[in-house]
């Protein structure tokens, strides 16, 4: 490869390196007094991020590409998430302005880290090569182990990061042990020369290599029963961060799992049922778990794993079309689950920055904590009802519609009793979403504590809301976004 | 489509949300200035829109404007898109100039009232949701505005729900309205199913083409005339709309008169196509129509309240209506419904008037003489009354007239016959109204206190008036040629039904127009006669046709026929649902599922013990079986 090779190639990850880029300029924060680290680190991180977005939107509509000799891929599926990925980084990094409020705790390191672990997603999405994805899941992984410990005087700061790291290299061993089986069975670990390969569908080393690769991806996915340490690591770990742990590492899970569903299900006649158990085991077990919680995060914890059953449902659909006869268009599947994503990341981060102020403020994030709350902050309160409704999937908010369109392409691929099945549990999540309404609006006196009020947190929530109501009333507009990318994959 | 066409609905609507939302802490003159001023910008861009239509050649008189791709789900896909044309476009400005004047006239009628900001949000929101109705270029938008009108409705009947009447009336319309959506809802679907289209454009073309079976052509349009039934309260959806004078006046005048109960209508004349597919549907519509008309009006006959004549009227009127859209005269049915628009939003505004001077009395037997001090109003509810009786040259006379001629002319002797015994009882329960009302002595106490209403309220029943005097010369046709108001529809209505015109025909009208106007001077000479000059006849012929005048108060006992038939079995029903099944079985299961999901979470939970080494353990447990699985066998 010429230079002038690896030059072309960095324009196309332009959005990637303007990433680094951050990252690079939050260290050098150290360098300016206390008071302005703030300034300094908003600009390092969102002018950078800016310039990335308007790239990532230009590009959502391009022809799909290759870079550094098929090492990486951006399609359709690549350029928009990578534009999720900014936009869940800048929302974090805003998120986080409010809760790094204290000067001495306003350090570079804990933005540099930030921006590793979204390029380590950027990465992951766009690998073409499973050696490539390791990277970005070890990038992301690596970055996030230390965050959780961002507050190293925390006891439950250090439970949190240490769990995590420890589970999660554990998961890592599964990843990497089903990468060398596969290049063992295969001879090569880029996923579209694999595909070639697959004529003769029943290798063993090929099948259980994928089944180790699978297991590691879905411990990211938080998929049951991998999912143990979610609640655990959650609680611990600054809560912008865990708004961003909660969307990103999954979303780009479901994106690698996209691209390499197609090879399951040649390799082995089996995978359908191997995800459908998962699925309906994640679903359900999440919910049913989630309704003994009475500490807000960890609720919030188990509906992210319940969020990623439904996505695993999308995914288990997608799965399933490449078995049916009548194959219904594969784009279906994608949108959906893009949409769902998109709206799962509204949810989470506004759900995410409401706890933190309630945390951060002194309120407290038991259910017993907050009885009242419309009373004495009716902002807030009527936010997190909007989020807790989308969640629940009540219309017209967007989590409806996510709901509805991944059902919908579950139901048409003909896997009925899963639809069924993830509908039900939606209906079980509903009471404990709904408990939290109950306890915040039907109780007349405000409680002693008060939430934080800050304008950071509260501009990224109202923008989430606002974007919750905009995408349910008028789905189209984010249907025509996400069909770029599910028409342009590969 | 221009720009200002896309804004007439959401001018008002806008309104509607600020009077809504902030219209408390508002100073009323502002509030009142914000709903007129909307609904006047509507009015002139409805104008401006026709006169953008005149431009243009007179088969290209269509146009269609989509604002966005509204939603999209397998075959369906449904723009936010408005079609205008010259039935919608005379259906915009009816809507919008009449509103406009009665948002004055309600400035005037509801300034002492509490909830002033609520009532011209209310108000507000009906009217753009109307035009989106009329506006709309596809069923589902149409039919979200039909849902629309029909809220407000709901709460604008309602509006002084403190007052157990008003609430109970508002009911009866939400829910008697709900049996015809339940109707037009399943029309929809059946259009869908079979057409796989909602466009307006797209279905009437494939109806002209003769894509669609007749027999399903007859399904939806009986079904969609069941929804126009419970909007245009037709028998026997009707019992809503004398119950809807609960409300206030204003709002009676407007939605209950003029222009809600009219929706009906004008989607009958919308959906021509599928209705001619199969002669039934408009038969069915002719009789519907015909049968209300003279139904309607012989309950209006005894009615001692005067607004309550007022709504029997103008079920009888719709009743023309239908009546001339079963015979295939649309422009027709739609003239009319212009002309009644005008006049009867004047007539339900005098007695307004009259209600506002004697301090909230609706009894006509408590009133009387009125004419003395309340000037304005008495002529211009005489200007009213003549033109629903169809005295030449008022508007009513060229619009009736014109139905009658229809119906003579296609040789439905019998139709024609109880049209015009129905044009005399309405020319004498009208005059019924204004001389019990206007002449001889006052029988209700405090006739001092009597003053006329406002500036505000008078002059919108003079335009009014004027409107129902000289509204109907854009429909003369007596000169041969086809008139203004023919020449602009016919493009779009005139179909193979319109056969009328000729020499032996104008003979014939002119013969026909000089009977009905005979029919309606013996109609108010009766009327005098009976209510003036010899009320011993009146008391008389009360007494002797004691059960007949009886029934007629009574309204024919149809809201105590359905309490017993339907209400109160449904009642008990409900009463059996509820308690045994929704609370027994239905609740019971539910706890039941709640005790074991609330177990089994509890059994789970025991998993999350916060030890690293068990979740490591679980996991490969966990990886054990799934990698088991893919290589076993």
């Amino acid at each position: 490869m010429t230079l002038y090779n690896l030059l072309i190639d960095s324009k196309t990850i332009a959005p990637q390196l303007l990433v680094v880029l951050a990252g690079i300029l939050s260290l050098a924060a150290f360098v300016f007094p206390v008071r302005w680290r703030k300034v300094y680190l908003l600009i390092a991180n969102l002018v950078p991020l800016a310039a990335a977005i308007c790239i990532s939107w230009e590009r959502l509509s391009a022809i799909p590409g290759r870079a550094f000799s098929s090492l990486l891929i951006l399609d359709g599926l690549a350029n928009y998430l990578n534009l999720f990925f900014l936009v869940l980084l800048a929302g974090v990094v805003i998120l986080s302005m409010t809760y790094l409020r204290r000067g001495e705790e306003m350090a570079g390191e804990y933005f540099s880290l930030l921006d590793f672990a979204a390029l380590g997603l950027m990465v992951m999405t766009s690998g073409l090569n499973l050696m490539v994805i390791f990277v970005g899941l070890e990038l992301t992984s690596l970055a996030l182990y230390a965050l959780c410990a961002y507050r190293r005087d925390d006891r439950l700061a250090i439970e949190s990061s240490v769990k995590y790291f420890l589970l999660g290299s554990y998961a890592s061993g599964f990843f990497l042990m089903g990468l060398a089986l596969v290049f063992g069975a295969c001879g090569t670990v880029s996923i579209d020369r694999m595909l070639g390969l697959l004529v003769d569908g029943r290798q063993t080393l090929l099948v259980a290599g994928l089944a180790l690769l699978l297991i590691g991806l879905l411990f990211k996915l938080a998929a049951v029963p991998f999912h143990l340490w979610v609640p655990d690591v959650y609680q611990g770990a600054p809560t912008p961060v865990v708004a961003f742990m909660s969307v990103g590492p999954k979303v780009a899970v479901v994106a690698i799992l996209l691209r390499l569903l197609p090879i399951a299900s040649v390799a082995s006649d089996r995978s359908l049922t191997v995800f459908w158990v998962l699925t309906v085991l994640t679903m359900t077990v999440a919910n049913l778990v989630a309704l003994r919680q009475d500490d807000v995060k960890r609720m919030l914890a188990y509906s992210s794993i319940a969020h990623a059953g439904y996505l695993m449902v999308g995914l288990t659909a997608y799965l399933g079309s490449y078995y049916g006869s009548d194959v219904s268009p594969e784009g279906m599947h994608i949108t959906s689950l893009l949409y769902y994503l998109t709206v799962y990341l509204f949810m989470n981060l506004g759900a995410f920055g409401l706890i933190m102020l309630w945390e951060e403020g002194g309120l407290g994030r038991k259910l017993k904590d907050i009885k009242g709350l419309a009373v004495g902050q009716p902002l807030q309160a009527g936010l997190m009802a909007v989020i807790l409704f989308s969640l629940a999937g009540i219309p017209p908010l967007a989590g409806f519609m996510g709901k509805f369109l991944v059902f919908g392409a579950t139901v048409k691929t003909g896997l009925i009793y899963l639809a069924v099945i993830g509908v039900l549990n939606s209906v079980i999540a509903a009471f404990y979403y709904l408990r939290v309404l109950v306890m915040m609006y039907m109780h007349t006196d405000a409680p002693k504590k008060q939430a934080l009020v800050s304008g950071w947190a509260l501009a990224v929530v109202i923008v989430c809301v606002f974007l919750i109501f905009l995408v349910g009333i008028l789905p189209g507009k984010l249907q025509v976004l996400v069909s770029y990318a599910g028409g342009l994959i590969g | 489509m221009n720009w200002y066409t896309y804004t007439i609905p959401f001018l008002p609507l806008t309104g509607a949300a600020i009077n809504g939302l902030i219209g408390k802490r508002l100073p009323r003159p502002l509030v009142g200035l914000i709903a007129c001023a909307a609904m006047l910008a509507a009015a002139i861009f409805s104008t401006m829109t026709l006169f953008d239509l005149l431009r243009l050649p007179v088969e290209e008189r269509s146009l269609y404007g989509e604002l966005y791709n509204w939603m999209t789900s397998g075959e369906l896909s449904v723009g936010f898109g408005f079609l205008v044309d010259q039935l919608s476009v005379v259906m915009m400005l009816v809507v919008s100039w009449v509103g406009f004047l009665i948002h004055v006239y309600s400035v005037g009628y509801m300034a002492h009232d509490n909830g002033f900001a609520r009532y011209f949000s209310y108000l507000n929101l009906f009217a753009g949701l109307m035009l989106i109705l009329v506006m709309a270029g596809n069923f589902p938008l149409a039919f979200a505005g039909w849902e629309g009108v029909g809220l407000c409705s709901y709460l604008l009947i309602g509006f002084w729900h403190h007052k157990k009447s008003a609430a109970d009336a508002g009911k009866k319309a939400f829910i008697v309205n709900r049996i015809g959506d339940f109707g037009f809802l399943l029309g929809l679907a059946l259009l869908f199913a079979n057409v796989g289209s909602l466009d307006y454009r797209q279905v009437f073309a494939a109806a002209m083409v003769g894509e669609i079976d007749p027999q399903i052509a007859l399904g939806v349009s009986l079904l969609l005339f069941v929804g126009a039934m419970g909007k245009s309260a037709q028998l026997p959806l009707y019992v809503w709309l004398p119950d809807a004078m609960e409300g206030p006046t204003p709002v009676s005048a407007l939605i209950h008169a003029a222009t809600m109960v009219t929706a009906g209508v004008y989607m009958v004349i919308r959906c021509r196509p599928l209705f001619e597919l199969d002669p039934t549907a408009l038969t069915v519509v002719l009789i519907v129509g015909t049968a209300t008309a003279i139904f309607a009006a012989t309950i209006g006959l005894a009615q001692r309240d005067i607004k309550r004549v007022l709504a029997y009227s103008t079920v009888s009127q719709l009743g023309y209506m239908f009546m001339a859209c079963g015979l295939g005269a649309y422009i027709v049915a739609l003239f009319h419904l212009m002309i009644h628009a005008f006049f009867k939003a004047l007539l339900f505004l005098g007695s307004g008037s009259v209600i506002h001077a004697m301090h909230d009395e609706q009894d006509m037997f408590k009133m009387g003489g009125l004419k003395a001090k309340l000037k304005t109003t008495y002529w211009t509810f005489l200007w009213g009354s003549l033109a629903i009786a169809g005295i030449f040259p008022f508007a009513g006379f060229f619009s009736k007239d014109e139905i009658l001629f229809k119906a003579f002319a296609g040789h439905h002797y019998i139709i024609w016959g109880i049209g015009a015994f129905t044009a005399l009882l309405t020319s004498f329960y009208v005059f019924r109204v204004v001389f019990m009302t206007f002449h001889g002595k006052h029988r209700g106490p405090d006739f001092g206190k009597v003053h006329e209403s406002p500036a505000l309220m008078t002059v919108p029943l003079v335009v009014l008036a004027i409107l129902s005097l000289v509204g109907g010369w854009v429909g003369i046709s007596f000169l041969g040629e086809h008139n203004y108001f023919h020449q602009f529809l016919a493009p779009l209505l005139a179909g193979g039904h319109h056969a009328a015109g000729g020499e032996h025909h104008l003979k014939l009208e002119i013969v026909l127009a000089i009977f009905s106007v005979t029919l309606a001077f013996f109609g108010i000479w009766l009327a005098r006669h009976l209510v003036l000059a010899r009320r011993d006849r009146l008391e008389l012929l009360t007494r002797k046709f004691g059960p007949a005048h009886k029934t007629l108060v009574g309204k024919y006992y149809v809201d105590e026929i359905y309490d017993a038939v339907l209400v109160r079995p449904l009642n008990r029903l409900s009463k059996i649902f509820w308690q045994v099944i929704d609370d027994g079985v239905i609740d019971g299961l539910v706890r039941f599922q709640g005790v074991w999901t609330q177990m089994a979470g509890r059994l789970l939970a025991l998993f999350s013990s916060g030890q690293v080494r068990r979740y490591a353990l679980y996991f490969l447990v966990g990886a054990v079986a799934v990698i088991g699985y893919f290589i076993k066998g």
